[in-house]
């Protein structure tokens, strides 16, 4: 019954792609047979249908739209997709996971070469997403939880209680394809460029979501760079341990928080954009050391040019007293040159519970990490000094120490003027450049690309999310 | 509750009909050699020239005219004994228990007077002593002195018991998995997932005969037990006609009447018998409901106007389906607790033969409110200066209503005095509605500011129906017994109500990831049982009596797990036809309204404005179905090596056939198939006629229950970890050794001392699983477990100390155990890392290092006074494990004297202490007054670092009063 419920509204949504499609995009030919069958005989079925164990090189080509039916394990070899080829994850698996959610998960023995272009990214979507297949729009910012999402493990460091391997969260316990961690931080899980990842975040346990993309131990030679993320039931991106290094990432519509991060995670992100929207979202950034606080291995990221939109100023759905970064757990990590506006209640909880080792301490006393050159623009504060979430019995009850800092190092409270903020598709009004004269930004580590700029836009340059986005192919940014 | 007293009235009249205007001598005879009942001793009355003779069971039954009389007792090849002074009064029964001698001691033949006679427990201590095993018991008439009203609580008074939650046995200091539980010789099935044995509180003190713990392996015995194997022996064929009323009165001081006691807003017109009616069942259609399990794709199809008005209207009675199943809770003020009991039974003679009949009926309603129930959790930092962090900090009450009720039903017929045969039926249903609300709290761990609440409303029923036939027959020189039991268990818990809601500094609620949606939840579990049972005794000669049978027993499992979660993904966020969380704040009803689910209303252009949904959230691991299927044969001797030292030598084997499958498609499912061969060697030395040195040797069985091996993780309801099994688990072998000496100075006295070592191989454990990063618990094997105990026992009546003293006597045990396991190696491995001194075992969980019992009993027959004080005290036990830096977390009962943190100040235990006074008014009506926990202790379970004792949950019971009036006739 499902299944034919499924079906019949697929063939009706190809109905009015057909009858809508002298759009301004071009039919892909291939779509009528793409299509999903339960025929586990015929071989093209077979082929579409990703099987729940990948042991050796396998290629997909963008001639093909492949579906990941239940819970799909890279074990080996490389897994190499084609520019321009999508991806689908059914809704309610029927193949050889019935009633499991379906998600990709590339483990610590293989590899991913995903590389698309702007011109032709790879897309990884739910199978109810009529766009990517170059139909209509037929989904918008409210449905995540559609399928699960894409899982890369690696063996760089991470640490939980003294274990340096520990299985991902969301997968059902005892499944040794998902461990991840170890002790080679120069490991590759390969390649992630130009990839879309859509309308994730389906329950895969009781209270268990998982992200649109979530890196397990995740090692410094794995190259992430021009990722979309839109629409998760969860968080948008997560980072559990590992070396790994991050650009251009753009999370939108992120239920729980655009940017999370925990478990000693030590690379550093640049040029990330969230935009959170319904009434859902959580934090911006959830930033947690390790677990426990205390352990030797915390992170100690380092985040440049951002730029995260709140759910709005005036947004009365979530308290008004919690804040849009936690930094919490011992987390020590740095945020250089970014934006933070449209928040709904505070601007920055630096978790303060009077230990040695906790977030405060860190900053404050061990000066361990920098929040410096970043705009903040918060509903339930007027400055500086009053965009503190105060955490509950901290020692420092105003958050002095952590005000001095913030006023050191270049920050400051100021509405930044973004170009225009948009939550609707079709609507062509979002445009994050700042319009404010928001200052010349902080020195910063080397690491990091040197911009004369604050936030994750070059204000002279081309958009990276321009294009090739989710957000712009459903029509949400501005011309 | 008029229908019942409607039969009980029936019972009155059928009784006053039968009411026989002679009295009744009734007995048992048994073997004192061995403690074997006799079959076809001669009782005579010489005055009377009226005689009978005893039956299968050692039974006989004798009506006569009122008088005094002196009974003879006579056996071929056994010693005369003559009972005098019998005194039989109109219309009552007298009881004479007795052995008898085998005639190689060359004793004379023996008079006793009547006087020193007479007494259940004197019996239960005669089979004490000759029983072929290391055993302990009580009798119905010891259950009655304490006022304990279900079995579970009376097994606190078996040396080495202790009970946990009020329901399972642990016996010397092993938890349930290591002891079992039977009814007349079969395994009762278990109705809760996460128990190895079944839970005795189901079974009412008023169907039971006596209770007997065996404590060492013999091979007629189930291989599964190495604590305790505890029989029931329930009520069959009546010595004598008997009718029984009881009725009682409770008052609780923290409960009763108490306005503060909180009950659920859905109530069902059943829920006084204890059934739910349907008002809390899963919603018709509700199960594997599209629109529940796919909700995303139904708002998909809505939302871009593909869907059709039928598929709208189911989407909203899909979403509206739960309105009427309020989180709100009422305030309630629980009335006196009460209970009623009746029991008919009778003897009749048909020609030589006697049918014999049992009925009984019981009801019973109490009310429990827990005005300080805590519950806590805690993070734990390496560095031992901070090691203990709050996580969630939690108080409120917790308000339980529990219902019982029973049906018992047993027909016998003994056949030529060699035959017996019983067909029985029981039924028992109990069930808690519970309503725990957590009103003060903060949740650091996910909140950095504000406020707690969280509330669960739950009602569990469970549920028992055992039907059995039995039989033992005695031919020429083998007794054969039989029996065969269809058992259906059910445990069904219907809309288990969740709602947690962070508060911020403004008072309002809101919803944060950290903490689960509200759901509804459902579980169900039934277990269909088939056990079959044949034990065959043969006489071989004198000194070797061999005793060999088979026995088999199926379970068949189904179980499964619903779960159905707020889903407000895509609801409005400013508009005025929809109630936030928020907006509604702490008002529940108004948020789950029909009006606020589902859609909620079109805008002019079609778009639809989704309220709020539900998710059916079920897994395919939450349905598992199971067989679990043992065969098992043995052989065993009892030969008398010489006049003093007799041995018992045999084996069993066992052969286990478990299979737990999960409707997770390739899962591995979880499967026991094994064959394992028991031997047991036991000596018992006859050191004097009044003492015996046991010794035993023997090889037992611990096997996982069905829910370990189901490869699926469970949700904790009260914020705790989630339970995972593991479908690789392996049974346990054991090796038993015990020493044992005891001295029996007269009949009602006893002195014992024993000491006993036992190994584990693979023992199971549940331990926080260090593979994860997400703290949950799972079952492993680890490599082996350890425990060496010591017991004493002594019953003494005090007339030694002064003549005046000779109605009061006393009776104490006490039990000391070192136990130790191992921790997995994966645990020790990753845990050492941040904890370098940690141990590499810990005690077994639920284990006491020790456990003390007293109970001082003073009983004026003549005045008919009998007053008992029971004491019961045992040693911090091993409740839950700790991970990371975590210290394992431990129960005590004790006294909060920290309020303001909740804390104990100290692990040392208070006692429970409960004291019975009854007053016979006269012969036929009684009084008892009982008070339990009059020392008020509370059950705490803590982490204790660096000597503060950090609560993870406590929960106070309160003194309870009981006063009940008990009419009995024979």
């Amino acid at each position: 019954m499902k299944r034919l419920s499924l079906l019949s509204f697929m063939l009706l949504g190809a109905l009015l792609t057909f009858t809508a499609c002298n759009d301004d995009d071009e039919p892909n030919p291939d779509q009528g047979s793409n299509e999903l069958i339960d025929d586990y005989n015929n071989p093209e079925e077979l082929k579409r249908r990703l099987p729940g164990s990948i042991t050796t090189d396998r290629t997909l080509t963008a001639d093909t739209t492949y579906y990941i039916d239940g819970y799909v394990f890279v074990e080996g070899g490389t897994l190499t997709i084609e520019p321009g080829t999508v991806i689908m994850g059914v809704s309610q698996p029927t193949g050889e996971n019935p009633g499991n959610e379906s998600a990709l998960i590339i483990t610590r023995e293989a590899q991913i070469d995903a590389e698309g272009t702007p011109q032709a990214p790879i897309i990884f979507t739910s199978e109810l997403d009529s766009e990517a297949l170059g139909g209509d729009i037929s989904l918008n910012q409210t449905n995540s939880k559609l399928w699960a999402g894409l899982i890369i493990l690696g063996k760089a460091e991470m640490n939980v209680g003294g274990a340096t391997e520990v299985q991902i969260e969301g997968i059902p316990d005892g499944e040794a394809r998902a461990l991840y961690g170890g002790n080679d931080n120069d490991h590759s899980s390969g390649i992630l460029k130009y990839v879309s990842i859509r309308f994730t975040g389906a329950e895969i346990g009781p209270g268990d979501e998982i992200q649109g993309l979530t890196l397990g131990g995740v090692g410094r030679e794995t190259v992430i760079e021009d990722i979309d993320i839109f629409v998760s039931g969860d968080d948008g991106i997560e980072i559990f341990g590992g070396t790994v290094n991050i650009k251009r990432v753009s999370v939108a519509f992120a239920e729980d928080d655009a940017f999370d991060f925990d478990l000693g995670w030590s690379g550093y992100a640049q040029f990330v954009f969230a935009l959170q929207g319904g009434n859902e979202s959580d934090h911006l950034g959830e930033w947690d050391g390790a677990s426990p606080d205390d352990s030797p291995l915390y992170c100690t990221a380092r985040i440049y040019n951002a730029t995260f939109i709140g759910r709005g100023l005036t947004d009365g759905s979530r308290s008004a007293d919690a804040a849009t970064i936690l930094m919490r757990d011992g987390a020590a990590i740095s945020l250089y040159n970014s934006i933070i506006t449209e928040a709904n209640g505070k601007g920055l909880e630096v978790e303060d519970r009077g230990d040695s080792f906790d977030s405060y301490n860190k900053l404050v006393t061990e000066e361990e990490y920098t929040i410096g050159g970043n705009v903040w623009y918060a509903g339930n504060a007027t400055g500086i000094a009053d965009m503190l979430a105060i955490t509950s019995g901290a020692t420092d009850a105003n958050g002095q120490a952590i005000i001095d800092h913030l006023n050191a190092n270049g920050n400051s409270f100021m509405n930044p003027m973004l170009g225009g903020i948009g939550r609707t598709n079709g609507s062509g009004t979002l445009n994050p450049i700042p319009g404010a004269d928001l200052g010349a930004p902080v020195a910063t580590p080397t690491e990091a690309e040197t911009v004369n700029y604050k936030g994750a836009f070059n204000p002279s340059g081309a958009s990276w999310i321009a294009g090739w986005t989710t957000l712009a192919r459903f029509g949400y940014l501005a011309d | 509750m008029k229908k019942i007293f409607l039969l009980l009235s029936l019972f009155l009249m059928t009784s006053a009909l039968v009411y026989a205007q002679k009295g009744t001598i009734t007995g048992k005879v048994i073997d004192e050699s061995n403690g074997e009942p006799l079959l076809g001793v001669n009782v005579y009355i010489a005055a009377l020239e009226k005689g009978v003779s005893t039956d299968l069971d050692g039974k006989f039954y004798l009506e006569v005219e009122p008088g005094t009389y002196s009974v003879l007792f006579s056996y071929i090849f056994y010693q005369k004994k003559t009972v005098s002074d019998v005194v039989v009064t109109d219309g009552k029964v007298t009881t004479l228990n007795l052995s008898l001698l085998p005639e190689d001691f060359q004793m004379e033949e023996v008079t006793v007077s009547a006087k020193r006679m007479d007494n259940n427990e004197i019996a239960l201590l005669q089979l004490q002593k000759r029983s072929l095993s290391v055993q302990d018991g009580i009798s119905a008439q010891e259950i009655n002195k304490v006022g304990f009203t279900n079995s579970a609580e009376s097994m606190k008074q078996v040396t080495g018991a202790t009970v946990e939650g009020g329901k399972y046995i642990v016996m010397r200091g092993l938890g349930d998995r290591y002891s079992i539980s039977t009814m007349d010789g079969v395994t009762l099935p278990n109705t809760d997932p996460y128990k190895n044995s079944a839970g005795l509180d189901l079974i009412p003190t008023s169907m039971v005969d006596n209770l007997v713990v065996k404590k060492t392996f013999t091979p007629d015995l189930p291989g599964n037990f190495t604590g305790g194997a505890v029989n029931i022996t329930t009520k069959t064929l009546p010595d004598q006609y008997y009718f029984t009323f009881n009725t009682s009165f409770g008052f609780n001081d923290q409960t009763t009447f108490n306005n503060g006691f909180k009950r659920d807003r859905v109530r069902g017109s059943l829920d006084w018998l204890g059934y739910d009616d349907g008002s809390r069942a899963i919603p018709r259609g509700f199960e594997n409901n599209p629109y529940l399990s796919n909700t995303n794709l139904y708002r998909v199809q809505i939302a871009n106007g593909v869907a059709s008005q039928s598929d709208i209207d189911n989407y909203n009675a899909a979403m509206r389906g739960f309105s009427d199943r309020s989180f709100e809770v009422d305030n309630y003020s629980p009335p006196i607790n009460h209970s009623v009991n009746a029991t008919i039974g009778n003897r009749i003679a048909v020609g030589d033969n006697y049918l014999g009949y049992n009925v009984g009926i019981n009801y019973r309603r109490n009310f429990t409110q827990f005005d300080n129930r805590v519950i806590n959790s805690y993070f734990a930092q390496i560095s031992p200066e901070n090691r203990m962090q709050d996580f969630l900090i939690n108080s409120g009450t917790e308000s339980n209503e529990q219902i019982t009720h029973g049906l018992v039903g047993t027909l016998a017929y003994q056949y030529k005095q060699k035959n017996n045969i019983a067909l029985s039926m029981m039924y028992n249903n109990g069930t808690d509605k519970f309503v725990l609300d957590m009103t003060e709290g903060s949740f650091p761990g996910a909140l950095s500011f504000g406020a707690y609440r969280n509330r669960v409303i739950g009602f569990t029923q469970r549920n028992l129906l055992n039907s059995q036939i039995k039989g033992d027959h005695q031919l020429d020189k083998t007794k054969i017994i039989w029996s065969a039991n269809y058992i259906v268990s059910k445990q069904y818990e219907p809309d288990t109500r969740f709602i947690g809601s962070p508060v911020d500094n403004n008072g309002e609620y809101f919803f944060v990831r950290e903490v689960d949606r509200p759901f509804h939840f459902f579980r169900d579990l039934v277990d269909n049982q088939i056990n079959l049972k044949l034990d065959l005794e043969t006489s071989i000669n004198d000194k070797l009596d061999i005793k060999y049978g088979f026995f088999g027993t199926r379970k068949d499992r189904d179980f499964s797990e619903r779960r159905y979660q707020l889903d407000d993904t895509g609801v409005p966020n400013n508009d005025e036809r929809y109630v936030t969380y928020r907006q509604a704040t702490g008002d529940f009803d108004r948020f789950f309204a029909a009006g606020n689910m589902g859609v909620i209303a079109f805008e002019q252009d079609g778009t639809p404005i989704f309220g709020n949904a539900f998710n059916d959230n079920s897994r395919p691991e939450n349905f598992y179905t199971g067989t679990e299927q043992v065969l098992a044969g043995y052989f065993m001797g009892v030969y008398d090596l010489t006049a003093k030292l007799k041995t018992v030598i045999g084996a069993r084997v066992e052969k286990t056939d478990f299979e737990v499958i999960s409707q997770v498609p390739n899962a591995t499912p979880g499967i026991i198939d094994a064959l394992d061969v028991l031997p047991s060697v036991n000596f018992i030395y006859k050191l004097r006629e009044e003492s015996n040195l046991r010794v035993s040797a023997t090889q037992t069985l611990a096997r996982p229950n069905m829910r370990e091996l189901a490869p699926f993780a469970s949700f904790d309801l009260l914020g705790g970890f989630p339970v995972v099994g593991n479908p690789n688990l392996d049974r346990t072998n054991i090796t038993n050794l015990d020493l044992r000496y005891e001295l029996f100075p007269s009949a009602a006295e006893l002195f014992a001392i024993s000491v006993f070592y036992k190994n584990f191989q693979n023992p199971i454990i549940q331990e926080l699983d260090v593979a994860t990063d997400q703290p949950q618990y799972r079952y492993v094997n680890t490599n082996e477990g350890n425990i060496y105990g010591a017991e004493i026992e002594l019953r003494k009546n005090l007339d030694f100390i002064t003549p005046a003293l000779k109605n009061f006597k006393f009776s104490t045990n006490f039990t000391y155990i070192y136990s130790r396991v191992d921790l997995s190696e994966q645990e020790f491995e990753v845990r050492r890392r941040i904890v370098p001194d940690i141990e590499s075992f810990r005690p077994f969980a639920s284990q006491s290092p020790y456990i003390f019992n007293l109970m001082l009993g003073y009983e004026n027959i003549d005045k008919g006074w009998d007053i008992n004080l029971y004491t019961n005290l045992f040693g911090a036990r091993l409740f839950a494990n700790g991970s990371g830096a975590a210290p394992d977390i431990y129960e005590v009962y004790g006294k909060i004297t920290d309020k303001e943190n909740n804390r104990i100040t100290s692990n040392r235990p208070t006692p429970e202490m409960n004291l019975k006074i009854s007053k016979a008014l006269n012969e036929k009506f009684s009084v008892s007054l009982t008070a339990n926990n009059l020392l008020d202790y509370s059950v705490i379970r803590y982490q204790e670092d660096q000597g503060t004792f950090y609560t993870t949950e406590a929960f106070n019971p309160g003194r309870t009063f009981r006063l009940s009036f008990n009419y009995n006739i024979q």
